[in-house]
This record gives structure tokens, sequence and C-alpha cells, in this order.
């Protein structure tokens, strides 16, 4: 028998395998794995029904790929020229998510069977998924070749040329489509508005706006989603010259409808031509305008607050302060408490919260004299009675102040305020939120924890409150205050199951801030990985949305996927995720519960001994708390499990829609300890570097530590180019500019070996030396930058004396006394003096690390005490003292100023806000 | 102060985020795909003057229903921005969409009993009635009312078939089972067997695993009894 023979069945195992496909279909996977047997035990050999026994099984188990892909291909091999088996082998790789390997499994079966609908499908859809978009549209061509009376095909070919930027095409073939259509059944009423209003969307994309205009004039009728008719129509206008007018007309008819929408108030803005230059600053005449328009929005709208908040953009000084004072009374009176939050943008405008806070003053003493607000300026009538005012008066000071730096008056006034509210939760999250800024982060977990215990049943306290106890580095805390919200306890699967990004990166922060790296990376490369299933959840719908004629908001999907790894929450999880790796690269030893950083560090042995214990009591108490989960979640799978039986019970065995009881996979690495165990941290870093550059490229951070990175792998094109992107970013007379472009010509020109092993290189990135140092020598390049920005701003001259210690390693007590001689120190806030308690912290352990001049850190840390007197930090004399212990009672009795974070428990923290002594 | 707006692909992951801090009830993103990507017009957000969503109302048709109406399927305003009535605007936004864009007849929500702000709201301010009360709704074993605000006049034919229980029934929700996509499942998605295509039939539903939805109203709160529920998604395969 001719091999070829043995390839075609005899008709009744042919009837057996097309049974083998339809169970298949139907999900009966044991059926349809029962009838593939008895074939292959006639027809050992027969390659399509081995390929489709491995396609039921890892459609069944998805253990079981090795054994999948080994039937896959022994199909194959018995029979190369089926596009059956090729198909199918298609099928595994993407089901495995393999969808390269996929594409030329189809392609193949393409060859075998060029006409075939199934395939042709299959592979189109991969096609958009990889946005191989030329691909794509060859697909979807041949397709609406073969069934051209399929109206679908229209649409799809439609979007293929869309993508491509063929947007003729693309409108020609909805038309075709539209012509296709005999009567629209009024329950297609929608599908057909969305293919009109898509139509409408390719025309416009392609620039003909007329066109698109009139299409939709023409179709209005039909069209359904009136808003977004108006919307479109409002939008097309002002891209066709001369249709200013009716843009204007179109524009007021939306804020008839809706008076709030910023949009609208942006496109009757742009239609008038009064949009600010590029620099954001409007012309007199302009300002005259847009006055009057509002004060005519305002009349017209009298309920609409976008109207009377917009003004206070553009107009200044005396004109300003007039229109804040009629926007603000309304919501102080009315107790709204997000009104600082609305205005805050004004803070970085001196004069206008300057204006602000004259204005909150003179409330103050009008309320508290008469109970009123004062009268308008101008005005004689004295407002009604308000003596509920008085205490969002207080809640805006408060935050006022904290913007300004002045934490001692922001909680003067906060305290002023509970005096009159005891019992608003609002005042403690506000209070977190000043000892944040003020650098108490014990204080600003126990104020938050104060407020979440006010209203137990609200999440949003819950969530601020395990996000201040992340930032306090009480990690099991905040694992337990989150888990409040989530069912067993288990909380960190349920929240990563739920995507819950910004608590991962805040577990990801905090661990890697007590160097539990294995732990930071398990939880951060989880947020990684949220993106990587952000971009696979786009594969159903490239069907799916054809037939539900949702075309624009499928294209704008496509569009939103192809950068959303530009979101922030990607960029935090992998900045933080590199960081781990670099610190794993400097300390490949003692992973995760490693002591060295004490070690390594300025303690006293006496409180040495101390944290050691304390940790060590933590680590005890992290075990604990482990077993115990651990045996509750293996008896909640032990219910699990038992309720799945039952219910298998219950529906009488039919394991059809029962899925055998799906035990979650035991993970092998739940600590991330083998994450840490990684043999080359900085290669795991470049990895991710690769995407954030791509899509993250437009923030410093990224070079930064892209700089650390390939330096530190001696890739120095690389590293030049983060030091150029940086600049550009933070601008050339910025410290992060300035110590990389020292840092790189240092390591350069010290790496004497680059220029016999890689002369390319060593000759570029000799000549780009030259050019960043504008031909002076590394430390004349460094006493400029001193002599241009050293003495208003410390953060410069801290920059400046890191580079002058790299330059000269004996120049430390010199860096140290330029650093602190000049300039005093203002804390917080937006004063041009002002240094933040970050910047300030930063200094410090400049002074007393990279320096090592205790005597100039001692001082500048006494200095800095009076400055941020919360600072937990600086030991500031006004932090949250936790020496109410439990935990220590054996111990002496706490010194002055030694660190207790960490040690106390909530109650603890709960008793000693009683105590936070306010200023 | 802060404008309500019809919300755009690009505000998913912040409408997630913003559900994850007020509510207990949390989807995962595909669950947003899915409804954005069904009923584009049914989603309205809450954005402040930042630029920062502070709130957002995510709703669906009922399409396979007797009666043609909508489903609130989660609302949440954050706590900092209370007391500005943007609930109420939101919902108002979301229920004129789905009578102008989709014919619904009525609209309909699931509340915790104990939910007496929520509760509050859609009865006195938005006009919903109880039409019936669902016994252990929540995975907390707590009971959920059924609500409903009819959206246009009612015809006389309506009255004569206040939604058949049967169909009600049928959509009692099981804790990690959809209350959705009811076509096919997807792992036969495009995955169908290579011997015979079929016509016309190109495609499946995505199955967004959707969870139980929750319509806190502006307070974002639960009773602080019980647990709330645990969010069960699935992962994206198809």
């Amino acid at each position: 028998m001719a091999a070829k023979d043995s390839q075609i069945l005899p008709s009744k195992e042919q009837g057996l395998f097309r049974q083998v496909v339809k169970y298949y279909e139907t999900k009966q996977y044991k059926k349809a794995l029962k009838a593939a047997d008895q074939v292959l035990k006639k027809h050992a050999d027969h390659g399509e029904t081995l390929s489709m026994k491995g396609l039921i099984i890892s459609s069944q188990d998805s253990s079981k790929k090795e054994e999948a892909y080994d039937l896959a291909k022994k199909g194959i091999k018995n029979n190369l020229k089926s596009h059956v088996t090729w198909h199918v082998f298609g099928l595994i790789y993407r089901a495995d998510l393999n969808y390269d390997e996929a594409i030329k499994c189809y392609k193949n079966a393409l060859r075998m069977d060029k006409e075939n609908y199934q395939i042709l499908r299959d592979l189109s859809h991969l096609q958009i998924q990889l946005r191989d978009i030329a691909g794509f549209v060859d697909t979807r061509a041949t397709m609406l070749q073969l069934k051209p009376g399929n109206k679908s095909h229209w649409i799809s070919f439609a979007i293929a040329h869309h993508l491509n930027g063929s947007h003729d095409i693309a409108a020609e073939a909805l038309k075709k489509y539209e012509g296709l259509q005999e009567e629209v059944a009024p329950n297609e009423a929608y599908e057909h508005s969305e293919m009109l209003l898509y139509r409408a969307m390719v025309l416009e994309e392609g620039g003909h706006f007329d066109e698109a205009l009139t299409h939709l004039d023409l179709c209005q009728d039909k069209i359904t989603d009136k808003l977004g008719l108006l919307e479109r129509r409002a939008s097309l206008l002002l891209k066709i010259p001369g249709r200013a007018g009716n843009a204007e007309a179109n524009f007021r008819k939306l804020l008839a409808l809706n008076p709030d929408n910023y949009r609208y108030h942006d496109g009757l803005r742009e239609a008038l031509q009064l949009q600010p230059d590029a620099a954001g600053a409007w012309t007199d005449q302009q300002r005259r305008s847009l006055a009057a328009l509002y004060d005519g929005l305002a009349k017209d709208h009298p309920q609409s607050s976008a109207a009377k908040r917009i003004p206070l953009d553009f107009k200044e000084g005396a004109d300003f302060k007039t229109a804040a004072d009629k926007y603000v009374r309304h919501f102080l009176s009315k107790g709204i408490p997000s009104l600082f939050s609305d205005l805050k943008g004004f803070y970085s405008n001196p004069q206008k919260h300057e204006a602000l806070g004259e204005l909150m003053h003179a409330y103050m003493k009008a309320l508290e004299e008469t109970g009123a607000f004062p009268p308008f300026p101008g005005q004689a009538e004295v407002p009604a009675r308000d003596p509920q005012a008085r205490e969002w008066v207080l809640f805006y000071l408060a935050q006022h102040h904290d913007k300004l730096g002045e934490t001692g008056e922001a909680l003067r006034r906060l305290q002023q305020c509970r005096e009159l509210a005891p019992t608003l939760p609002e005042l403690y999250a506000v209070q977190g939120r000043i000892l944040k800024h003020a650098g108490d982060p014990e204080g600003a977990a126990a104020v938050a924890c104060r407020a979440e215990s006010m209203d137990l049943a609200d999440r949003y306290l819950n969530s601020v409150a395990a996000k201040a106890l992340f930032r306090a580095g009480r990690i099991e805390e905040a694992e337990a205050m989150a888990a409040k919200f989530t069912k067993h306890g288990d909380q960190v699967n349920s929240l990563t199951e739920m995507q819950a990004m910004w608590y991962e990166i805040e577990c990801g922060h905090a661990h890697l801030c007590r160097r539990a790296y294995g732990k930071a990376l398990k939880i951060l490369l989880a947020v990684v990985k949220h993106f990587d299933d952000f971009q696979e959840d786009q594969f159903d719908f490239h069907a799916y949305c054809v037939r539900k004629m949702t075309l624009r908001a499928y294209v704008q999907m496509l569009r939103m996927e192809d950068s959303i790894y530009q979101n922030i929450f990607y960029s935090k999880a992998a900045w933080a995720a590199i960081q781990v790796y670099l610190e794993l690269h400097q300390k490949p030893t003692n992973l995760n519960h490693g002591d060295d950083d004490l070690t390594n560090s300025n303690l006293s042995p006496e409180e040495l001994k101390k944290l050691k214990l304390k940790r060590k009591k933590e680590q005890q108490k992290a075990k604990k708390e482990e077993a115990a989960r651990e045996r509750e979640a293996e008896a909640a799978a032990a219910q699990e499990r038992e309720a799945a039986k039952q219910a298998a019970k219950e529906k009488g065995g039919s394991a059809k829609k029962q899925a055998p009881a799906k035990e979650k996979e035991k993970d092998p690495d739940p600590h991330g300890e083998k994450l840490a165990q990684v043999e080359d941290p900085l290669g795991e870093a470049m990895k991710l570097l690769q995407r954030l550059r791509e899509y993250s490229g437009d923030r410093l951070k990224t070079h930064e530590l892209a700089f650390e990175v390939y330096t530190r792998r001696k890739r120095w094109v690389l590293a030049l180019h983060a030091v150029k992107r940086a600049t550009a970013i933070a601008g050339p007379g910025s410290p992060e500019a300035h110590c990389m472009v020292l840092r790189f010509c240092h390591a350069a020109q010290s790496q004497q070996g680059i220029k016999e092993a890689q002369p390319v290189v060593a000759e570029v990135v000799g000549q780009e030396l030259k050019g960043l140092l504008h031909g002076k020598s590394m430390a004349q390049c460094n006493e400029a930058f001193l002599e241009a920005h050293g003495s208003a701003s410390l953060a410069h001259r801290a920059a400046a004396a890191r580079m002058m210690v790299l330059l000269d390693p004996g120049a430390k007590s010199g860096a140290a006394k330029m650093l602190v001689k000049r300039g005093g120190l203002i804390g917080g806030g937006v004063a041009a003096e002002a240094i933040t308690h970050s910047e300030a912290q930063q200094v410090h352990q400049l002074l007393a690390d990279e320096l090592g001049e205790a005597q100039a850190a001692a001082d500048f840390k006494s200095k800095c005490q009076q400055v941020f007197r919360w600072s937990s930090y600086f030991e500031g004399p006004d932090r949250l003292k936790l020496d109410s212990e439990e935990e220590v009672p054996s111990e002496q009795p706490e010194q002055n100023g030694s660190h207790t974070e960490g040690a106390a428990k909530m109650n603890g923290v709960s008793q000693a806000v009683d105590k936070l002594s306010i200023h | 102060m802060v404008c309500i707006r019809p919300a755009v692909i690009e505000d998913l992951l912040a409408m997630q985020r913003c559900n994850l801090l007020c509510l207990p009830e949390n989807y995962q993103l595909k669950y947003y795909f899915y409804h954005i990507l069904s009923w584009p017009q049914l989603l309205y957000v809450a954005e402040d003057y930042n630029g920062t969503i502070v709130g957002y109302v995510l709703a669906k048709m009922e399409e396979e229903a007797t009666e043609i109406h909508g489903h609130i399927t989660s609302l949440a305003v954050a706590r900092t921005h209370r007391k500005l009535g943007l609930a109420t605007k939101l919902m108002q936004a979301a229920h004129k969409a789905m009578a102008e864009v989709f014919d619904a007849v009525y609209a309909s929500l699931h509340v915790r009993v104990s939910n007496r702000g929520a509760f509050h709201l859609y009865t006195q301010t938005l006009g919903y009635s109880i039409s019936d009360t669902e016994p252990h709704y929540y995975a907390d074993g707590e009971d959920a009312y059924d609500m409903k605000k009819e959206l246009k006049p009612k015809s006389p034919l309506a009255d004569s078939m206040p939604s058949s229980k049967a169909s009600k029934a049928g959509q009692k929700q099981q804790q990690g089972k959809a209350d959705t996509p009811k076509a096919s499942p997807s792992k036969a998605a495009g995955a169908a067997a290579p011997e015979e295509a079929k016509e016309g039939q190109e495609e499946a539903s995505p199955k967004a695993k959707p969870e139980k939805e929750s319509s806190n109203g502006g307070s974002g709160s639960r009773p602080s009894s019980g647990t709330p529920k645990k969010g069960k998604g699935h992962k994206g395969k198809s």
C-alpha cells in the first residue's frame, strides 16, 4: 500500500473522523477523544486524526501541551500535504499564544488549500492581532473575493484598508456594504447606525471633511446615536474652512445638553479662535472676548460650574480674585470637600494662590465675627448667616498651607476644623496627606487608619489607609487592611487577579525598600504581566466587533492597545523592577532576609542589635501569618473541591459544562525567591528597558535607569543615548542631566579597553564626549554648572558636590563645605527657594554616606529638624512618636530619637495619633 | 468642577482604578472592554478639572430579554468627590443613552438591601422602584433588590408582562459566572475544527468574564458586616 493511501480512511472511519471534528467543535472532548482513538486503533498513522487528537488534548488540559505538540507533529509527518494537519498545528500554537508560529502553520495550510475559508479567517485574526496590516489587507481581500455576497466581508475589508491608510477604498467598501443592505430591520437599527458613523470616521480621517459632513447629514435619520452625531458634526465643522460659525452653533447646542462638558467648551473656544498660544498665553483682546463669552455662558447655564470655573484660568489680578470669590463661596457653603483639588492647579502661580489665600482668610475673619460671609466687594448686602461654612474654609486652608509647605499652619487649621466637625473622616485623610508631605509616613499611616476606622464600609478610605501603610513600610498591616475587602484573606491573589495595579506597585515598592527583592519582583512583574494580558484581551474582539458593528470603538481600541504600554502603571512597575535588578546586581548574596544592609549602615552596635531583633520578630510573625494563610487556603480549596463535586452531582454528572473543579495551580514560587536568584539581573533589566524606551521614552526616569544599567553593562552607545534623552527631557541645566553627563564622560574615559575592543564605538563616544563637555574638562564643566545654578538651588549644589568627589575622591570635605555653605533652608511647598523633604533627605544621605562628613551631616540634620519638624527621617520634634510600645516592654526605655518604625502595631499607632501634637 | 462625559477607550484603565479604590465588586479590564465594545454609548465618566477620573457608570443592554432594557452594571464616585450630584448625573446620562440610542423601555439594577444611601438615590432621586428581591445575590450572602425604572411612557402592552419571572431566574448570577455574554464560549471561537467551515458564522463572543455588578450609588459603600464579594476573573485565553 502506498504511503499516501494510508491517509485515506475507509468510509466507516471517515464517519468517525467527522464525529471527532463535531465533538471537538461542541467541546465534547471526551467523546471526541474516544472517537479519535477508535480511528487510530485501526489506522495508527492517520495524520489528520493524530493532529485532531493533539488539538483535543491541548484544549482539554493545558498542562499536556507537550503531548499535544508531539501528536500534531506526528500528524504532519504522516500527512505533509494535508491542510488539516497544518491548520491544527497552528491552532495548537495559537492556543499556546505563540502567534508567530501559528501564522506560519496557517500559511502552510493555505498552500495546500488556497481557498479554505476557515483557515483564512483564523489567519486574518492573527494578522490583525499582531498588526501585520499588509498581511491582514491581503487576507481580507482574498476572503472578500471568495465570498463577495457575505456582507460582513465588506466590513472587514473596509477596516483593513482603513488601518492601512487607504481611506478611500475603505469608504467605498462601506458604501458597497450599504448597497447590499436591503431594508434595515428595526432590530438592526443600531448596527446600521454604527456602520454609518464609522463611515463618517473613515472619511474624516481620510481628510474628506466635507464629504463626511454630507454623509452624516444625508443619513441623520438613520443614526440612533444622536449625541454622537452632534459631536461628530461639531468637530467636523471645526475642520472645514469657513464653517467656524456653524461649528460654534453646534458646540452651543452641545453645551445646552451638557454645559459642564469641558470638551464642548474647548470646541466652542476653538471655533471662536480663543485658544491660547503654544506657551498657554492669551492676548488681551482674547481675554476680553473670553470674558464676554463666559459672562454669557454663565447666564445661559446658571447651573454649570464649568462656565464659572474656566474663566479662572484666563483671568488675572483683580479680575481673577473677583471671579474666584464668586466661584468658591458656593462650594464652601455647600461643604464640597473637593474644592481644593479643583483649584490646586493655581498653586504654581503665586499671584493666584495668594489671592485664594487672601479670600479664605477674609472669609474666616467674617465668619468668625458675624457667622456670615463678607459682602461682595462694592456691595453693601451682607450675605445670610452660614455657620457651617467655617469648617469648610478651615478645611480648605489646611490644604492651602500644606501646599505651600507650611505644615504647622496646615495642621493648626485642621485642628480648628476638627473642633467643629470631629467625626469627619475627610479631616484625617487630609491630615494623612499633610504628614506624608512633611516626611512623616508613620504619622500619615496612623491617621489614615483612623479615617478608615470611622467608616469601615467605605473602600476608598480603606484603600487610602492601605497605601499609607505601604508607604510607612508596614507591609503586613497594609495587606491586612486591603484584605478586609477581599474574600478569603489571600488578598494578594485576588487583588492580582483583579489587576489592582496601584496596590501591586505600592506593595512592590515597600518590598524594595525592605530589600525583600524576591517579593518585590514577584508583585512588580505581575503588573508587567497584566499589560501582556491586556494585549491578549483584544483577540476575541476582532470578530466580535464586526458582528456588533461597533467599529468606531473597535478601531479606537486597536489604537489604544498599540500604546497601552505607555500607561504610567506599566512604567512605574517596570522602573521599580529594574531598580530591584540593579540592586541584585550590586549585592548578589544574602538575597531575601539578609542583614547586610544593616552592617553597611552607620548605626551604633546598640541600634544595630535592636534593629536586628526587631527584624527577627517581624520575620517570625510573617512566618506565622503565612502558615496560617496557607492552612486557610488549603481549607478553602478543599471546600471548593467539595462544592464542585456536589455541584457536579446535582447536575446529574454532566461533565460538559462543569469543567473539572478548577484547582488553582499552586504557585511554585509564591515569594519570588527564584526570581531573586536570577543569574543575570542586568540582562533582565535590559529586557524591560527595551519596552520602556519605546513607550516611556518621554519620562526622565526611564533614561536614568537605562543609564545605570547600560554603564554597568559597558554598553556605551546605549548609555550615551540615555544621557542625551535625559538631557533633552530634564534640560541641560538640571542636576539629573549634569550628573549623567559627567558620570558618562568619566566612565567612558576611564575605559581604555574599548579602544582596542570596539574601535568604532570608541570613536563615536570620543566625539560625543567633546560635545557633551563643550570642549571643557570635566572639572571646568562642573565649576561652570555650580557657578550658573549653585547659589539658588541646593539640589544643584548637591549634584555639583557629588561630581566633585567623582572627579577627585580627595575633595570630600571641600564638597561638603560647598554644599552646606550657601543659602538657608526653607521646607516643602512651592516657594522658590524651598526644598522638599525628599530633596533634603537626599542631601543628608549624600553628606553622611557618599561624602562621609559626619559633622556636616549632623549639622544639616539639626537644621532640617527645625524645618521638617514632622519628619521621621530627620527625627523632627513633632513627628509621631510611637513610644507607647507594647512590643518592646522588656527593652530599655526608648532612647530619644531612636527609630521605632515597623515595631508598633496598628493599635499602638492609633493610640499615638491621639497624642499627635499639633502646633 | 467635574465634567460628566461619554467614556472613551482611553478611560478604561482609569475607570478600573476608580472601581478598585471605591467598590468591593471588581472586574478585569476585559470586562470593561466588553462593555465599551458592545455598547459604547452606555459608559460615562466623571472627570475632574485635573483630568482625573473620579467616577463612572458602566451600563449595558439586555438584548435577549423579552423587553429591551438597559442594566446598570456598576456605578462609583470617589469619596473625595461626593456631594456634587455626580452619581445622579452619571445615571441620568446612561438612562438617556439607553432610551435614545438603544430604544430601551426600562433600566434595571441591583443594590444591596442594606445600602441605604444608594437605595435612597435610586428611589427618591432617580425614580427606581423595587421589582423583586434576589436572595443571597452577593457573595457574602446579602440579598439584592432588583430595581427598575421606566424610561418610556408605558404602553398598555408592557403592563401585562412585568418582565417574565422565568427569564429572571435564569439571569440570577452565580458567583464567578457571567452576568452576560451568553454567546458561544470563547475556546471554540475561531478555533473551530478545520474541516467544515461554517458559513457566515465568523465569530463568537469574547468571553469577558464579568463580576457581579455593584450599583452602589454615590456612596461607594457596602455594609460593614460580611465579606465583600471576591473578584473572580478569568485569564484572557481564547
